[in-house]
């Protein structure tokens, strides 16, 4: 953002060349432009204020304000200063009051009110009020003066005639088909424009534009998107997920959905001919808005403003994706701190804001066990009681029962110890990289079924048992579950190992 | 029949004395003292269920897979605790894993439709937006990023999965705060779907506008696996950096295809060959294998844990896609992937290794929240159950979730001929900056090997590793 070092007094004044008239009493860095007799005083390279300088810090309304010169008789404010000394002459001061108390004139950056801004800070003070106030109005202040041909919108009543200026006048044409009306962007654009690259047209030319105006001539729905109050339509899908993400419970949703599709009803009709008064009439809602944050499933009435939805519940969750963008050039300096610099530093910034609605979030109020800590406990349960027959019964193929003992007594004495799960997360599903030996674990560890009498019984009385009549398997799983680590160690492979490897014959 | 209780010292008062009734299919549902198990209970029961359901189904004992995913119908519900959910799905893969078996059923309850790109972009979107794990990759990478473009002048970055305009949103910005001015910025961005792209497009140039950067976008409507790179269009002079986030795994379920036309036991018919594949490998897995396997990680010789060199060098069609991306000479590259085994050769690997790391995502979304919430379940149904019903239930090039560990990744990557960048403290600072800003206890990340995992309560969940084009040295 160049700052702005011309003559113009003052921002909201016209754009004009400033006469000599300006001279007396000399704004500070008053250029030297056009008298040569007056000494040249010295810039600043740009970017880097004078250390020396006298800081100063004004407030929005200062800033803002139009009538920076008041008399102090009759309090009468005016734009220009000189206008302010013909007045004064009206009230016949004693020759005493009417001389100015021309002090020294100590150099004066000035800093940007706007605490988010990078100019806030001192070392990156704006040598020029006028600069200053520019900067304030363009970045931190709401665009009030639109463009009537295309629709670019201006804070500053000299950039907004700067652009009028220049606005249908284009001069350059890229082979792609972009527009410019500046050389320098023509040719900047030129040297990536991939349509200049090769002679074979892509099937659809690039769809973004460095310079976006001949679309949004074109094409009304991007127009209306990237002007600040964009109506609800399909474009802007991907709201600025930094702000206003929330979770509103979905009756409030309802409710800000239908405050909101008056407002939409207001906003088409009105936006081309008068963005001010929009801007008047619904900063209420816009704010309720803003607050509510309706995330899903706005309100259904608001669809029938959408133009081209693909399914309703897309239709409203655009709409309701929509809201956060509208007031983030209306509200100025209430939006855009949380969009733009909501964590302290930049790189992260723009995803800053997303936990923190969330927080409101408590979990459930009885902490159920997580999954995870589940299936370590389902883990360690397993070295509970190990069970050749279990492995028979889960189908693992097992070398042989002998093989599992010595890593059962393993298990079973770690079982005496407390449900440590850190400890046996080595042995535990826990552990991801375990993924094979975990799944060794948790399928020998559940435990049998209590006392069974015919051999063929299995884990589930699945797959086994023959005539497929389980018996309560599900049920002993429970209650083995339930009875923990006091299931005797000693219901450990009953069943031998000849049948078992019958059974694993039979498996394969 | 009733059975017996046995001499068996059980304690839990309510069940021991209920007469045990035969569990046998087309009982209704009789369980009513399912409905008192705690929560606790309920969830260890399903995980030995759903365990022994899915060794059926890897062993083909349909019979037997048809009585276990009905009793854990019983439990398991879409919309209760956490187990429940997980259950939930995992049975709905099982059971579409089984139903290949008869593609005409199958066809008939899965007709092809195409479906709503809208719902697709909204479930990206949510993943977005319900977890930090997208957002702290995005910050490392454009760190990253920032960091490798220090100085210069024209950058060129390739998104292999353009969907998120949040992440360039967030370079474009930080770029722009750059001291010596941001440089002129170039970003391609490759997405299957025209209509996501012109998002990216319109949102990037939108904020480039703002800042008055210098700055254009190439969409490219492509497959991964089928990407031109003559289409990428790299000039010589530019910087160029590559991001991949969740996406470069897609690219093994090409190698699996080759495998599997080379293996002597394919059949014509895709569906009834992985039962019989995978039977076999079961056989060859041993107890001892099982054992083994953990302690002699890199060069064990199953065929599944893919560390080998063999099996490493099998992958033709990544070893050339990554080739083809060292051929242009990159700056930067920068990976993010799940940081899970679910590319196992075998079901029940696969099953395991899924459960664990489903469990936690599915924790995450449990802690932060709430359960009637219609985008919880949306992301759990519809992102992670697809993720879930393709790990276990397809094959070949259909299984496109093949999430590999980092330690796979670096092995791949440097065999292709990249070479680690490790990720710097600043960037890892920043990280851990944002996700206290975010607000959330549970996530932390840590540092492996010069990459970022970030982790939930200690459970690895995605992996964030910067590469660089190595020369021949």
């Amino acid at each position: 953002m160049p700052v702005d070092l011309d003559n113009s007094s003052t921002a909201s004044g016209e754009a004009s060349v400033s006469s000599s008239g300006n001279q007396p009493p000399p704004p500070p860095q008053q250029p030297p432009s056009k008298s040569a007799a007056t000494a040249k005083k010295k810039r600043n390279l740009p970017g880097m204020p004078d250390p020396e300088a006298e800081v100063i810090a004004l407030s929005p309304k200062t800033l803002l304000a139009t009538n920076r010169f008041v008399c102090e008789i009759c309090n009468k404010g005016f734009q220009r200063d000189q206008n302010l000394q013909l007045h004064r002459r009206g009230h016949n001061l004693p020759w005493k009051l009417r001389q100015r108390s021309s002090k020294d004139v100590k150099k004066r950056v000035y800093v940007c009110p706007e605490p988010t801004c990078v100019h806030h800070d001192p070392s990156r003070a704006l040598g020029d009020l006028t600069g200053i106030k520019k900067h304030f109005c363009r970045k931190h202040g709401e665009k009030k003066w639109k463009c009537d041909k295309c629709s670019k919108k201006y804070a500053v009543q000299s950039d907004w005639k700067a652009h009028s200026k220049i606005c249908g006048t284009r001069e350059y044409k890229c082979d792609c088909g972009t527009l410019f009306s500046r050389r320098d962007s023509f040719i900047t654009h030129r040297a990536f424009c991939d349509a200049l690259a090769e002679e074979s047209a892509r099937a659809q030319p690039h769809t973004p534009n460095p310079n976006p105006k001949p679309i949004k001539e074109s094409d009304p729905k991007v127009q209306v998107e990237s002007s600040p109050p964009p109506a609800p339509l399909p474009p802007p899908v991907a709201p600025d997920f930094g702000s206003d993400q929330g979770q509103a419970p979905p009756g409030l949703a309802q409710s800000t959905g239908m405050i909101s599709s008056p407002v939409l009803a207001i906003q088409s009709p009105e936006l081309p001919d008068n963005p001010p008064q929009f801007i008047e009439e619904a900063p209420a809602q816009l704010q309720l808005q803003l607050r509510l944050q309706p995330l899903l499933f706005a309100s259904s009435t608001a669809s029938g403003n959408l133009q081209a939805p693909q399914s309703p519940a897309f239709t409203d969750l655009i709409h309701a994706m929509a809201h956060p963008d509208r007031p983030t050039d209306l509200t100025p300096s209430s939006i855009e701190p949380i969009s733009l610099c909501l964590s302290t530093n930049q790189g992260s910034s723009i995803f800053g804001t997303a936990g923190q609605e969330r927080r409101q979030y408590a979990p459930p109020p009885q902490p159920a066990m997580s999954a995870t800590a589940l299936l370590q406990k389902a883990a360690q349960m397993g070295a509970a009681a190990t069970n050749a027959s279990l492995l028979r019964g889960l189908g693992i193929v097992s070398s042989s029962s002998s093989s599992a003992q010595p890593d059962n007594m393993q298990w079973g004495q770690r079982q005496m110890e407390p449900e440590n799960s850190s400890a046996t997360a080595g042995l535990g599903l826990g552990l991801p990289c375990d993924g094979g030996s975990g799944l060794k674990e948790l399928m020998m560890g559940t435990p049998s079924v209590f006392g069974p009498k015919h051999a063929t019984l299995d884990f589930l009385g699945l797959g086994m048992a023959a005539g497929g009549s389980p018996s309560g398997g599900l049920s002993a799983l429970i209650t083995s579950i339930g009875g923990g680590l006091d299931v005797a160690a000693a219901a450990a492979a009953s069943f031998g190992g000849g049948e078992f490897s019958g059974k694993d014959m039979r498996r394969s | 029949m009733a059975q017996e209780e046995g001499s068996s010292s059980v304690t839990s008062p309510p069940l021991q004395f209920l007469p045990w009734m035969p569990l046998s299919p087309g009982m209704g549902s009789p369980y009513p003292w399912l409905r008192e198990l705690k929560s606790e209970d309920r969830g260890l029961c399903l995980i030995h269920l759903l365990l022994a359901c899915a060794n059926h189904v890897a062993a083909g004992s349909i019979e037997s897979a048809n009585i276990g995913l009905e009793q854990i119908s019983h439990l398991a519900s879409p919309d209760g605790d956490t187990m429940q959910r997980i259950a939930a799905y995992f049975t709905a893969g099982l059971a579409d894993r089984i139903l290949k078996g008869w593609p005409g059923l199958h066809r008939a309850l899965n007709p092809k439709q195409a479906s709503l790109i809208s719902e697709e972009i909204l479930v990206q979107r949510l993943f977005f937006e319900l977890f930090p794990f997208l957002k702290l990759s995005y910050v490392i990478t454009n760190q990253a990023i920032i960091e490798a473009m220090e100085g210069e002048r024209m950058v060129h970055i390739i998104d292999l999965n353009s969907s998120e305009p949040a992440q360039w949103i967030n370079l474009l910005q930080t770029l722009s705060a750059r001291p010596e001015g941001p440089p002129h910025l170039r970003i391609t961005g490759i997405h299957e779907q025209k209509e996501v792209l012109e998002q990216m497009a319109l949102r990037l140039t939108e904020e480039a506008e703002k800042l008055d950067i210098s700055f254009q976008f190439n969409p490219i409507v492509s497959k991964l696996e089928n990407l031109d790179l003559e289409s990428l269009r790299v000039k010589t002079g530019e910087a160029l950096a590559i991001s991949s986030v969740l996406q470069l795994h897609t690219l093994l379920a090409m190698d699996d295809e080759m495998h599997r036309r080379n293996s002597p036991s394919g059949s014509k018919n895709p569906n009834s060959n992985h039962f019989q594949r995978v039977q076999i490998n079961q056989n060859r897995r041993t107890l001892g294998d099982w054992l083994e396997r953990d302690v002699v990680n890199a060069y064990s010789s199953s065929p599944d844990s893919a560390l080998s060199p063999l099996s490493l060098a099998a992958s033709p069609k990544m070893g050339s896609f990554l080739n083809a991306l060292r051929g242009l000479s990159p700056k930067l590259m920068v990976i993010t992937e799940q940081e899970s085994n679910h590319n196992g050769f075998t079901l029940m690997e696969r099953v395991t290794e899924a459960l664990n790391f489903y469990a936690a995502l599915f924790d995450c979304l449990e802690s932060t929240v709430s359960r009637v919430s219609l985008e919880r379940h949306k992301v759990e149904k519809m992102l992670f159950g697809e993720e879930i019903k393709n790990i276990i239930a397809c094959e070949g090039t259909d299984r496109k979730e093949r999430h590999e560990k980092l330690e796979k990744w670096i092995l791949r990557l440097e065999l292709a001929g990249f070479g680690i960048i490790p990720l710097s403290y600043h960037g890892r600072l920043q990280a851990n900056r944002f996700l206290q800003s975010y607000g959330y206890d549970g996530y932390k990340i840590k540092e492996e090997n010069g990459c970022l995992v970030i982790c939930w309560q200690d459970r690895p969940l995605f992996s964030v590793s910067a590469w660089k084009f190595r020369r021949y040295d």
